[in-house]
């Protein structure tokens, strides 16, 4: 009998294990078929739910959920879309769901599931918006805002909203925030102080080698050169307009050429990298840098980063590094169309209220009441002002500062514009923003999004090169010398030409429909 | 029809024991398998799966595109081969080591130390290795190889070491439960074949080599079939975590799945995810199906169906 069980266990053991592995085989591709049956019922009840709580108030009142990005406590988030809804009821009719904080795969599931989501934002997706686009996610809008959207449409740039077209077809808006981006050296300002360093506001790449030359000597042990965040990341530092995937680019968007080049066979590429590499030979560099997963690593042992600039940028740096940081730019500001697209809301297809949602998303632009409680929180709970000239907020007394429950991302909402500043930056913050918007050269490209379907091979196998080479060749943990001609000539054989050949074919069509 | 049910009289037990998994499978493993039309179709979001437009292999051919195509292959084929054939081997060997501890307590603590890597996740076992390979604070670099004078060495931008570094990651994480299945199966063998052999004067190894191993047999082939189904997929974790995602390294770590991730990152193409799922798939049902055929031309007994 003991036999018989022991026999009678291992069949079953074998068998749950080939079975096991026909799960894995089907899995990969069945998940997405799963969700998407589950998901569009609970799309369905939770619609339905909402009208039936709507019109038993009623009759007209419907609830909106909007995602935004950032990190919040749930219990926040329902406290601060309580305190939306107040406003809200009254003025279009609609209550709020607020959820914050997902991360790239919920959004994604939410998307392909057709979850009902009224307004999202996409910063977190890859790929972004034309991502987005190509999946064909987000709702038009050129209708909506035409009916409903006159506030927003009055203090968005027209040139920013440009950037938000596809096919000449609007899938959003631009937010209030930098549309232009200038770049250079974020850099610690005890360190600068104490070594008596003249920082430049305009410099050079040479300007810079010589500041981190004396840094290294001064202090041996410090990384004078540390990367953006984890993973060699690094703000991009050449006035390139990357059209979307920098696959295929426009070298200098700051000269009239719409010649799309390949941006790893440029020379601005190769000296960038050559130098990178020299820096590195020197010690100038943090060895780890392109495996390292740190974030804000100025907090540390590092001295200075790749960063971009924008009006009140220190105080960005300073609150997520906890140092002090004098910028010496490398570029002038300038705009292309990632810059301005980068961050914003959609209306998803799923959406049950897309008018409605889009009479909350003008709201966010219009309402200053509405804009400062998406952004910034409950009064008192979240922030408070710094005194009765209600110019500056600050953290409530006894609340840690990275720990409110309700982070405020003033960049990633519709318009920050609108919401007082807070403490530590300058009280004529908002006008230097929009002065160093209008500042920005636009790139001839400005406005183009390009279509990468019938390329889409091409795409994959390229950007699988891109990550063999590209992050270790720009912090020089590679030689140049050696390696990029190998990546060069993978890239033409993965078919970057046919890329080019065809982004430059939909880039004339552009230029040529303008 | 009466046969099936004097069987199912007979055995219910094991049939109820049974129903658990069947469930679990059916809702996991049949019910999604719907979604492989996914693969043929060129899909949005807005029209759903029914409505998007077929679009027959056209989603396969990124796989097929370009050298990548070869190496990404070789390599989840070369590594899986070794990860069966060394991974075999040191399973068994320690399961038997395992097997001669007289003391139980020994034994336990053994058994519990090598099964413990396998439950911690990858993304803690690539911090692990990174603790021991960090060019400016790792063990290695700051430790032994200083000790000897040697040059530290650039771990994360030198390929030629990741193959061995690779299998050794993945030998000791996967070890553990493996010997487990060996050792329990090792516990259940016949006492009385011990004795008989030890009467006819044979010493341990003998034993072991006589006794012991021909009784794995089946457990090895049975494990080792499975395993070849899974020839074509990789630990996604162990090919992408632990060497931090380095695009040196990419020549040597490169997986079928590490390149779908990279390349589908930014498309965020539903259907060529979906078709590199079949495709592998695919080609371990056949491995699967071809390896058990020749097994059962082999040694019938061994044979998985």
């Amino acid at each position: 009998m003991r036999k018989f069980w022991k026999k009678g266990a291992a069949l079953l053991l074998s068998g749950l294990m080939v079975a096991g592995l026909a799960a894995c085989g089907g899995s990969d591709s069945g998940n997405s078929g799963a969700s998407n049956g589950s998901g569009s019922n609970t799309s369905g009840e939770s619609s339905n739910s909402g009208d039936a709580s709507g019109s038993a108030d009623n009759g007209e009142i419907v609830k909106l959920v909007v995602w935004g990005v950032g990190s919040a406590d749930t219990d926040d988030c329902n406290e601060v879309a309580a305190a939306i809804s107040e406003i809200t009821r009254e003025k279009i009719g609609v209550e709020i769901e607020l959820v914050r904080g997902q991360d790239a795969e919920q959004i994604n599931l939410a998307l392909t599931s057709g979850e009902a989501i009224d307004l999202l934002n996409y910063n977190n997706v890859d790929g972004q918006l034309a991502a987005i686009v190509r999946n064909s996610y987000a709702a038009p809008l050129d209708d909506l805002v035409e009916q409903y959207g006159q506030g927003a449409l009055g203090v968005i740039d027209p040139v920013d909203l440009d950037a938000c077209r596809f096919g000449g077809v609007l899938y959003a808006l631009p937010d209030m925030k930098d549309t232009s981006r200038s770049a250079g050296f974020s850099m610690r300002k005890d360190i600068v102080d104490e070594l008596g360093i003249e920082v430049p506001e305009m410099g050079t790449y040479d300007d810079m080698h010589k500041i981190l030359t004396q840094v290294h000597e001064a202090y041996p042990d410090m990384y004078p050169l540390v990367p953006t965040w984890g993973g060699g990341g690094m703000q991009e530092t050449l006035p390139t307009d990357p059209l979307g995937d920098n696959l295929g680019v426009l070298e200098n968007a700051f000269n009239d050429t719409t010649e799309i080049v390949n941006f790893y066979a440029t020379d601005s590429y190769r000296e960038f990298c050559e130098m990178m590499y020299q820096w590195n030979q020197e010690g100038l560099i943090m060895p780890d840098a392109t495996t390292t997963t740190e974030n804000n690593l100025l907090s540390g042992n590092g001295f200075a980063m790749f960063e971009n600039w924008k009006p009140g940028k220190e105080l960005e740096n300073y609150k997520s590094n906890g140092k002090e940081v004098v910028f010496m730019k490398v570029i002038e500001p300038y705009k292309y169309t990632s810059v301005c697209n980068g961050n914003s809301l959609i209306i998803p297809y799923s959406s049950a209220h897309p008018e409605k949602a889009m009479e909350l998303w003008n709201l966010m632009y219009t309402d200053a009441e509405v804009s400062n409680l998406f952004i910034n929180g409950i009064e008192g709970k979240h922030w408070v002002y710094t005194d009765d000239s209600k110019t500056f907020i600050t953290t409530p007394e006894g609340v840690d500062a990275n720990a409110s429950g309700y982070s405020s991302v003033d960049w990633a909402w519709p318009n920050q514009q609108l919401t007082p500043i807070w403490e530590g930056g300058e009280a004529d913050l908002w006008e230097q923003l929009s002065a160093f918007n209008k500042s920005g050269v636009a790139s001839p490209a400005h406005g183009f999004s390009w279509d990468s379907s019938p390329v889409l091979n091409q795409v994959t196998a390229c950007s699988n090169v891109v990550s063999s080479y590209n992050t270790a060749l720009r912090w020089g943990a590679l030689d140049p010398a050696e390696n990029l001609p190998k990546f060069i000539s993978e890239l033409e054989d993965a078919g970057i030409n046919d890329i080019i050949a065809e982004k430059q074919k939909q880039l004339d069509e552009f230029l040529a429909g303008k | 029809m009466k046969n099936v049910g004097r069987t199912l009289k007979r055995f219910w037990p094991l049939y109820l024991m049974f129903m658990p998994g069947v469930i679990y499978l059916f809702i996991n493993c049949y019910i999604p398998m719907f979604g492989i039309q996914i693969a043929f179709r060129q899909y949005n979001a807005r029209d759903g799966i029914y409505g998007s437009p077929w679009c027959g292999f056209k989603n396969f051919e990124f796989l097929f595109r370009t050298k990548d195509a070869f190496v990404m292959i070789r390599n989840t084929l070369l590594y899986n081969l070794v990860f069966i054939a060394l991974g075999t081997v040191a399973a068994v060997s320690v399961a038997i080591i395992l097997n001669e501890i007289r003391s139980s307590k020994a034994k336990q603590i053994y058994q519990t130390v090598i099964l413990i890597p396998y439950l911690i996740s990858m993304v803690i076992v690539s911090y692990l290795a990174f603790a021991f390979l960090s060019s400016s604070n790792g063990y290695i670099n700051n430790s032994l190889l200083s000790a000897f004078g040697a040059d530290p060495v650039d771990w994360y931008n030198t390929p030629k070491y990741w193959p061995v570094i690779l299998v050794i990651v993945n030998l000791w994480k996967n070890l553990g439960y493996n010997m487990i299945l060996y050792y329990a199966t090792i516990c259940g063998i016949d006492h009385t074949l011990y004795e008989a052999a030890v009467v006819d004067g044979a010493n341990r190894w003998q034993q072991i080599r006589n006794v012991t191993l021909p009784s794995l047999k089946s457990t090895i082939i049975i494990l080792t079939l499975m395993a070849l189904g899974g020839i074509f997929r990789s630990d996604f974790g162990l090919f992408y975590q632990v060497p931090q995602n380095s695009g040196p390294l990419i020549s040597v770590t490169q997986t079928i799945d590490t390149y779908v991730y990279r390349g589908l990152m930014q498309t965020n193409n539903i259907g060529m995810s979906s078709a590199a799922g079949v495709y592998q798939s695919v080609v371990g049902f056949v491995l699967v199906v071809t390896a058990n055929l020749i097994v059962r031309k082999v040694d019938e007994e061994s044979s998985l169906f």
